[in-house]
């Protein structure tokens, strides 16, 4: 390997994971900071708060599943020829996921803010500001093709580590003690 | 897909986010008061209006009370918000709501005739003075503020609270009930708030919300409100 590719390299993962990294931390200082409103307006869909928020949640982590698998896929981990179209579905339903994910991050951003009174929390404030951190340095990394090789599975596989959490210590939890109901 | 993909997937979500916050803010109660530009640019201001005539509710004892121990409830001058306070020994605690969705749990002192309370977060204030008839004063919620008057009240009159915890989550409803007869109340399930239920101050043990009976007390100036 070459000196100016090596360079290239660190270049990329220093800027990849030092973004992912300030925006892990801009967000938690931003829910730390911000007093919590306990408000945040009604989407059409959202209109039952709570439950709203643990089925988009639910949604996620469903295409999370997807990701892993088509990931897997693609990188040979399983025993099946990948169709040509695992790509393109890895990428689509990726960028559902994410996308879902955003009306509920931001009514816990806004209305809840940074918990750490409860371990509860405590681990799903920063699983949720981990997990946008991870994505960032994901695009970022996917962005430049002179990233190592095994920066992209580590990093999806912290997105995935960090929605699993996420999804665990609330939707779950929030199904677990008050039902599953829409 | 062009290759710039990823970073146009990352605008996507930070569009989105943005949006969204966006609603948020002009639509919160705190901020939905002046000019949609006033709205969008009040977080902090919103924070830095509520006059500062409250000192710290944890300051040193207070210059004695002119009141030892009484009620008052009433309302904001354009009926906004209700208001009650109750008041015992130099201590002070507020409740104000609008029967639907805004509220705020209040502490403080009663130093004099000199009332000083404000909610956890500092946002919401009362300051004003109370004597043995009535209490008036300025009240402010999440940055929008109203003279208030309120009248000493006799039971059944005054602050309640109920609490109930629903499958784990905290339920909490506040209500005040007025000399008239005519009750409001704000009812918060873990964060969504919405009207109460309606209390009957002669039977605090017959509210139910989602099943789960509710734990009524009334609420006097030397009660804890604000949750730590």
């Amino acid at each position: 390997m070459s000196a100016p590719a090596g360079s290239a390299r660190t270049t990329t993962l220093v800027l990849a994971f030092g973004i992912g990294s300030l925006v892990s931390v801009g967000m938690g200082v931003y829910a730390r900071l911000h007093d919590a409103t306990s408000f945040a307006f009604n989407l059409a869909g959202f209109s039952s708060g709570t439950a709203a928020k643990a089925w988009l949640a639910t949604l996620a982590f469903a295409l999370a599943l997807v990701q892993l698998a088509s990931a897997l896929i693609m990188y040979g981990r399983i025993p099946v020829r990948a169709p040509r179209w695992i790509g393109t579905l890895h990428r689509w339903s990726g960028r559902a996921a994410v996308l879902v994910t955003v009306p509920v991050a931001v009514h816990c951003l806004y209305a809840l803010g940074f918990e750490t009174n409860a371990l509860r929390g405590l681990v799903h404030s920063v699983a949720g500001c981990f997990f946008y951190g991870a994505f960032v340095a994901k695009m970022l990394v996917l962005q430049r093709q002179e990233a190592p090789s095994w920066a992209l599975p580590m990093l999806g596989g912290a997105v995935f580590t960090g929605l699993t959490v996420l999804w665990l210590t609330a939707a779950a939890w929030f199904f677990g003690t008050s039902g599953l109901h829409f | 897909m062009s290759r710039f993909a990823p970073l146009l997937t990352l605008l996507a979500v930070a569009v989105l986010g943005g949006a969204l916050f966006t609603l948020n803010v002009v639509n919160s109660p705190a901020n939905s008061t002046g000019t949609p530009s006033a709205a969008a640019a009040s977080q902090p201001a919103a924070a830095a209006a509520p006059p500062p005539a409250a000192p710290p509710a944890t300051s040193a004892p207070p210059a004695a009370a002119a009141v030892a121990e009484k009620a008052y409830a009433g309302r904001s001058a354009g009926n906004e918000v209700t208001v009650a306070i109750a008041v015992k020994d130099g201590r002070a605690v507020g409740y104000v709501c609008d029967g639907k969705k805004v509220e705020a749990w209040l502490e403080g002192t009663l130093s004099g005739s000199d009332l000083a309370l404000k909610s956890k977060d500092g946002k919401s204030t009362i300051a004003g003075t109370a004597d043995d008839k009535q209490s008036f004063g300025r009240v402010a919620v999440n940055g929008k503020e109203w003279p208030f008057a309120a009248k000493a009240a006799s039971s059944p009159a005054g602050l309640y609270e109920g609490r109930a915890q629903v499958r784990g989550v905290l339920n909490r409803i506040g209500w005040i009930q007025l000399q008239d007869g005519s009750q409001t109340g704000v009812w918060n399930r873990g964060g969504d708030e919405v009207a109460a239920p309606v209390l009957d101050p002669n039977r605090l043990d017959g509210v139910v919300v989602d099943g789960v009976s509710v734990t009524v007390r009334t609420i006097g100036g030397d009660d804890a409100v604000i949750m730590r």
